[in-house]
């Protein structure tokens, strides 16, 4: 895809986002929000080699979403690419629906069941040492919250990963600067971060998270590169991307937008979807 | 004597033998027979180093890639250290990682309440799905690891440090039947698990002495408690006595109450576990089980007791007690 159809991509599931919560009355819009981009450039590039008709081919790439509670964009992400039918993204959070608050592995794609945060890395360190030892090819991506890296876990599983040359392990940061109520910053600070992940023997790349262009070079960078160390990008977001009155606001972890705002919101999102769309077809 | 800890580490070893995707994961303990296993399978031995969080969330990677999954370490740090990432990691998602936990109890006695595990049960009791199993000698030990590896799904393996007499034959445990009934008496039933199995067949020897008929059971493997097969083994007596090293609630003796609850058994049925406290300071397995009252002099005590205040409502046998109806 080019950049202008990534960007289209990612407006459309943008507004996917945003339905799927409004309709249900439930979800966490924000930290859907900022990963959208970091998604479409893994599942619409071809960087994560997975087949939607067969979730469970064995050779796929594994996707973790450790940042459970940013469910709301895999959903939209996996029925958008035939994991399930798009119909389903209705049922989010209704009585019965396989589609809860936190992903879990009966939804065709997810691997793991995700909502505690610090374990995703873990997992994808054993899925990769796995790999390595039966020496096979494919590569375990795992997108972590930035809030979750004040996890002790997560530092665990990185001075684990580097110890065992996982190079077959990529996490992605959703640098997004906000936990469920406040700045990393002032809960506790997460910085010199990418100074962290380098003396835990990651290789680092810092990114813009909402720019395709340095996704792209980064992603393209790690299947070029012959690196002898686990890569970590570090995309620098904003909670909330899409929408003014959300962006880099602490209060919209897990709060919808209501009334006026709600239908202006998705407006927004509409029409930002609709000129991509013109644009392309133009 | 071989000690449990031999024996799991034995049994794994054959198991090495045949099944390639066998992995055992250590938080930096060591054992001889975990060294032997590593000399001959030095890919197969992985130590952790002392991160339990991320060895349990690595050992559930692992078995995602469909391989089963061993975990040796102290049983009290295995359990309550990283329960989570064992509960939502591994056992939510049904895969094969099994804990083989050294020191049940208060077999790490001295060494303070950082190393019993006397609340391992009821916390591990509480995930949906986990077996647990605590053998009460080395044969046992080697059989129920292996029924748990057969088993593929997450499992938890209570081990004493100490070594204790044999009480079965190689190859007699019935792994599925999840106890054993070691004696059969009429007057009472002693359920125990553990190294309190032993204890339970040295206060039978001292009750059979004074005509007392005497029933013990070996309730090897807690979760999932066979029910019916329990059920059936303590009807028709008085009085059912539960003994453990353990505290607090989801132990033996909580499955034993939940049961004759549940079934409205008609029994008198009788709790000796651990008091529900931390154990500072220095004290041995045998001081304690004596302050706790279950030394073999206290239990038999005990026992004596519940049955004299039986006594008054039930019929006499020839050598000690009978309930009404009983086979």
């Amino acid at each position: 895809m080019n950049i202008q159809l990534l960007e289209w991509k990612a407006a459309s599931l943008r507004r996917v986002v945003l339905q799927m919560a409004l309709r249900a009355g439930k979800g966490h819009v924000a930290p859907a929000l900022s990963w959208v981009d970091i998604a479409v450039t893994l599942f619409y590039e071809g960087y994560l080699r997975v087949h939607p008709n067969d979730p469970q081919w064995e050779e796929r790439d594994r996707f973790i979403l450790s940042k459970g509670h940013g469910c709301l964009t895999l959903y939209a992400v996996l029925a958008d690419l035939g994991f399930f039918d798009l119909a389903e993204l209705e049922t989010f959070v209704k009585d019965g629906s396989r589609l809860a608050g936190h992903p879990d592995p009966n939804i065709p794609g997810v691997e793991v069941l995700s909502g505690s945060l610090g374990h995703g890395l873990g997992i994808g360190a054993g899925l990769c040492l796995g790999a390595k030892l039966d020496r096979r090819d494919w590569k375990t991506y795992v997108l972590l919250g930035d809030g979750e890296c004040q996890e002790g876990s997560i530092w665990e599983a990185a001075a684990f990963a580097s110890h065992h040359r996982l190079t077959n392990l990529v996490a992605i940061v959703d640098r997004n600067h906000l936990g469920a109520t406040d700045f990393t910053e002032q809960v506790m600070t997460l910085e010199p971060f990418r100074e962290r992940w380098e003396v835990f023997g990651w290789e680092v790349r810092t990114v813009d998270g909402h720019s395709f262009k340095e996704l792209l070079e980064a992603f393209e960078l790690n299947e070029l590169d012959k690196h002898d160390r686990p890569l970590v990008i570090l995309a620098n977001t904003t909670k909330g991307k899409g929408l003014d009155f959300m962006e880099g606001e602490a209060h919209w972890h897990h709060r919808l937008p209501i009334g006026t705002q709600a239908d202006e919101a998705l407006e927004v999102l509409h029409r930002r979807e609709q000129e991509l769309s013109q644009v392309i077809q133009g | 004597m071989k000690d449990f800890r031999d024996s799991a580490f034995d049994a794994i070893h054959q198991i090495l033998k045949n099944d390639s995707r066998l992995m055992v994961l250590t938080n930096d303990m060591g054992a001889i027979g975990l060294d032997s296993i590593r000399e001959d399978y030095p890919a197969h031995v992985i130590n952790m180093g002392i991160a339990e969080q991320n060895l349990m969330s690595v050992a559930a990677g692992l078995a995602l890639t469909d391989k089963v999954v061993l975990v040796y370490g102290i049983a009290s740090h295995m359990t309550l250290r990283c329960l989570e990432q064992y509960r939502l990691d591994a056992c939510a998602m049904n895969l094969p990682v099994i804990l083989l936990g050294v020191g049940s109890g208060l077999a790490y006695g001295a060494d303070g309440p950082t190393h019993h595990a006397v609340n391992d049960m009821g916390a591990m009791g509480s995930i949906p799905g986990l077996t647990i199993l605590n053998p009460a000698d080395a044969s046992s030990t080697s059989a129920l690891v292996e029924w748990a590896y057969l088993q593929s799904r997450p499992a938890y393996i209570r081990l004493d440090k100490e070594a204790h007499q044999p009480l079965y034959e190689p190859g007699s445990l019935d792994c599925q039947q999840g106890f054993s009934i070691l004696r059969k008496g009429a007057d009472l039933v002693l359920v125990s698990t553990g190294m309190m199995v032993h204890r339970a067949i040295q206060v039978a020897d001292v009750l059979e002495s004074e005509g007392i008929q005497v029933s013990v059971l070996d309730v090897f493997r807690l979760a999932p408690f066979n029910t019916e097969g329990i059920l059936e083994a303590i009807q028709h007596v008085p009085l059912v006595v539960s003994l453990e090293e353990q505290a607090g609630p989801g132990g033996l003796g909580s499955r034993l109450a939940e049961l004759v609850v549940d079934h409205a058994v008609s029994v008198r049925c009788h709790r000796m576990m651990l008091p529900e406290q931390f154990f500072l300071g220095t004290a041995t397995r045998h001081r304690i089980h004596d302050q706790c009252g279950l030394s073999l002099e206290k239990i038999c005590q005990t026992v004596r007791g519940l049955l004299g205040s039986l006594m008054g409502s039930r019929t006499l046998s020839r050598n000690g007690l009978a309930v009404s109806g009983a086979k």
